[in-house]
């Protein structure tokens, strides 16, 4: 894939490989790793926060720096969520299930370097998409309204299906849960405030990253305490070499193309981001061969945990390429870390928008570059690192324990700065403590969070839109053949089950 | 239990932080000052907001630290802006919707006279678009539209005051529009450029790129004059329309804060109003300046509240 992509960027790698550039973005990267890694903090905030310091110096330094720090801010943040099941992002939420399984199973080194290689394998793939689709692809995001938003949002629930566990109706029940908990707060429609019992601080509705912190990491942590796990023996991390790596993704190739159009797909589309991107990509990974293989053997564990690592990584890294396509051809931002984006590029006197391939295709072609080059460095300082992190494993749990919760706490705190989200956050993880205990799967009550606003708001907007006449979500090319897919797989699986049971 | 114990302790070590003391004040100020930015980091307002903080920090020599508490258009960072001490060391960066408009439509945690004005920073006038393969040349085809089986326009949210301002100018032509959030200004344009709604109705330098490209086209800036960024643009004035209508950024404090406290903080805004360095950091972020010192800003954010609480009561939005 590189080989494409070094090719073309031939002419502009001298400038490129100066050493200050490679020094900016080995900055953003190392900054990019700790924002993403740090539960609370996300490579947004970094952009944002590093933007500043970016007044100074020239385009390729800044862009260095900031998306260096984007593309490794979006893949660290599945090494907290491998070692300690607490997503250091919410676009690596999903990584948790697979990857906190393998480190349990003592292949920690074996995880990170799935996770390492899939972000840097997802971040090139939407790379090459950016580069020869992008003009292609500038009014892609146009056709999507309310209409189709909704339907797509209604598609990214059938991965409940996926993350349910054992029980369908219990994933079923937290998924509604977590939709309910999305209404809380003041309605994107027409403004009502619901829900807030008198708090202020709720009119904001439920944070996502305080709930993905508490129903992930303080619901494992109390049931850790309940189950005493202070006597339970640690488990030996087995360490894996690269190489070993080479066959796991060839094996899986069609894994990464299939999660690599989610992610960039996902990516392009404004409004959404690499959380969505990551359980879609991890849903249509399915259940897979586990069941065909007829045993409940470990090895074909082993291997349903790979695909969903390799899923969820690939995919949230090819956000990054195909968030920049509607921003580079529209001026629209594609997801938050874009947002920021617009503000840094306006500091170097460039107004994002449909001029900017055109015009300035020298500062494109580095824009390009110096993605490649993060996810060059992405692979260089995650592989070596790998070695270093499952260390933290080797810490006992009545020492380890409290240090998660501790950085779960300010974690929650630093994300808007409020004491009211600790408490909200102790709250939910008590709660998701309860719903652990009863059996209730965690990943559902978060993705209902996440889809719920988007299946909601969509769904009352295209209505509004189209003076109330609820046949245009049939009618409208894209959201008909998204809503024919998700009848025949419903249909589908219903009469699998019906053959099943009979 | 460990993990509980630990968890309390946390959380008493935040609510003292938070809670920290106002002492007495020898001479203003001799701690950091927060400044609290209602929106997340990169918004607009966040950047007016960090371009003052780092010149007032130059000017009194402690840090001016911008904190963000987004949330609800700005309601939950102004609401725990409300709550701060009124001792001058926590300030505002105050939004025309979430100070002058959602207190009139829900119970925010605050009201618009919680604050008193320091400074308006950034105004930015609000202007109609519509796709550049729409039907619709200008507002008079707009109001046309609306009469005759209803138009649908898009806006950042429910209850700003690009809604507001639009709704009533519609009410005053006695036409009806429908309302769709865009959740956020681009978000907005996304709307008006996919065809879903009819126009989008927000602050007028958004559009600048995608109008000199021509794959939108704005019909009407609710300026008194043209702006140089979108040439050409007519205004609502030119069609003959008397309607204006924007949205500012400016810093307040709370009220009850000390009379030295203002007049320090005053003196150096007013000051910086006036410096080279806020002009040329302004340009490069292509902000608008609109100083105002306090007085002017004052007089800014009544009319402000007086026209949403008219708006908001013959829409129906007030609480």
């Amino acid at each position: 894939m590189d080989l494409i992509s070094l090719d073309t960027l031939g002419a502009a790698a001298a400038t490129l490989f100066e050493p200050h550039i490679l020094l900016w973005c080995l900055a953003g990267v190392i900054a990019g790793f700790v924002f993403g890694a740090s539960p609370g903090l996300t490579a947004t905030t970094g952009v944002a926060i590093a933007t500043p310091l970016t007044f100074g110096v020239d385009f390729n330094s800044a862009m260095a720096l900031l998306l260096g720090i984007y593309a490794s801010g979006y893949y660290a943040g599945s090494i907290p969520a491998i070692l300690i099941n607490t997503p250091g992002s919410p676009g690596n939420a999903a990584t948790a299930l697979p990857g906190y399984r393998l480190a349990q199973r003592g292949m920690a080194d074996y995880a990170i370097g799935l996770s390492t290689v899939g972000s840097s394998l997802g971040g090139l793939l939407s790379l090459v998409v950016l580069l020869f689709f992008a003009p292609a692809l500038s009014t892609f995001a146009l056709k999507f309204t309310s209409v189709e938003y909704f339907t797509l949002g209604l598609f990214g629930l059938m991965c409940v299906a996926a993350v349910s566990g054992g029980s369908m109706i219990k994933g079923m029940i937290a998924a509604s849960f977590g939709i309910l908990l999305s209404t809380v707060g003041i309605d994107q429609v027409d403004g009502t405030t619901r829900f807030a019992f008198g708090f202020p601080a709720m009119q904001a509705g439920i944070p996502l990253i305080p709930a993905l912190i508490a129903f992930f990491a303080i619901a494992e942590i109390l049931s850790q305490i309940h189950t005493n796990t202070s006597n339970r023996p640690l488990v030996a991390q087995v360490s894996f070499p690269v190489a070993g790596l080479v066959p796991v993704f060839l094996r899986n190739w069609w894994v990464v193309i299939q999660s690599a159009a989610v992610g960039t797909f996902i990516g392009i589309l404004p409004g959404t981001g690499p959380t969505i991107a990551s359980w879609i990509a991890y849903g249509m990974v399915g259940k897979g061969r586990r069941a065909a293989a007829g045993g409940d053997d470990a090895a074909a564990e082993h291997e349903q945990d790979t695909r969903h690592l390799i899923a969820t990584e690939v995919s949230n890294n090819a956000v990054t390429g195909g968030a920049l396509v509607p921003l580079l051809t529209l001026g629209i931002p594609g997801d938050t870390v874009t947002a920021v984006l617009v503000g840094a590029l306006l500091i170097q006197g460039i107004d994002p928008g449909p001029f900017f391939i055109i015009q300035n295709t020298d500062l494109f072609v580095v824009i390009l570059g110096v993605l490649l080059l993060s996810a060059i460095l992405i692979t260089v300082i995650g592989l070596s690192a790998r070695r270093v992190l499952p260390k933290i494993l080797a810490i006992p749990y009545p020492i380890l324990t409290p240090i998660v919760a501790i950085l779960c706490i300010t974690g929650v705190y630093a994300v808007n700065s409020s004491s009211f989200d600790v408490i909200l956050a102790v709250v939910m993880g008590i709660l998701g403590f309860l719903l652990l205990a009863f059996r209730f799967p965690m990943p559902p009550i978060v993705i209902g969070l996440v889809l719920g606003p988007i299946i909601e708001t969509n769904f009352r907007n295209g209505l509004l839109a189209n003076g109330g006449d609820i046949s245009v979500f049939a009618t409208r090319p894209i959201s008909g053949s998204l809503l024919a897919i998700l009848a025949i797989i419903l249909g589908w699986q219903v009469l699998r089950s019906l053959r099943k049971t009979s | 239990m460990v993990w509980l114990t630990k968890t309390r302790f946390a959380l008493a070590a935040i609510v003292a932080l938070a809670l920290a003391p106002a002492t007495a004040h020898a001479q203003y100020p001799e701690k950091p000052v927060q400044i609290i930015v209602p929106f997340g980091a990169g918004d607009a307002i966040d950047g007016t907001a960090r371009v003052i903080a780092q010149l007032l920090q130059k000017k009194f020599g402690v840090p001016f630290v911008v904190r963000n508490t987004a949330g609800a258009g700005g309601s939950v960072g102004t609401a725990e802006a409300a709550r701060a001490p009124a001792d001058g060391y926590t300030l505002l960066v105050a939004s025309t919707g979430a100070l002058t408009a959602r207190p009139i439509m829900a119970d925010a945690g605050y009201e618009t006279d919680d604050f008193v004005a320091l400074a308006q920073l950034v105004e930015t006038p609000i202007a109609v678009a519509v796709a550049a393969g729409s039907p619709l040349k200008s507002i008079e085809d707009i109001i046309a539209k609306a009469k005759d089986g209803g138009a649908t326009f898009a806006t950042p949210g429910p209850g700003s005051s690009q809604h507001v301002s639009m709704s009533d100018f519609a009410a005053s032509q006695g036409a009806k529009l429908t309302h769709i959030s865009g959740n956020g200004g681009k978000g907005a344009v996304t709307k008006a450029l996919s065809g879903e709604v009819d126009f989008s109705f927000v602050g007028a330098p958004v559009y600048a790129s995608l109008a000199k490209a021509g794959q939108i086209r704005v019909i009407g800036v609710a300026a008194d004059q043209q702006v140089s960024y979108l040439p050409d643009a007519p205004t609502f004035k030119d069609q003959g329309f008397d309607f204006n209508a924007s949205v500012w950024f400016g810093l307040v404090a709370r009220k009850g804060t000390p009379d030295d406290v203002l007049a320090s903080l005053d003196a150096a805004l007013k000051e910086i109003a006036v410096s080279d360095e806020l002009k040329s950091l302004y340009a490069k972020y292509s902000y608008t300046d609109a100083f105002l010192d306090a007085d002017g800003f004052g007089k800014v954010i009544a009319a402000s509240t007086e026209q949403n609480k008219r708006i908001l009561n013959d829409l129906g939005l007030a609480k």
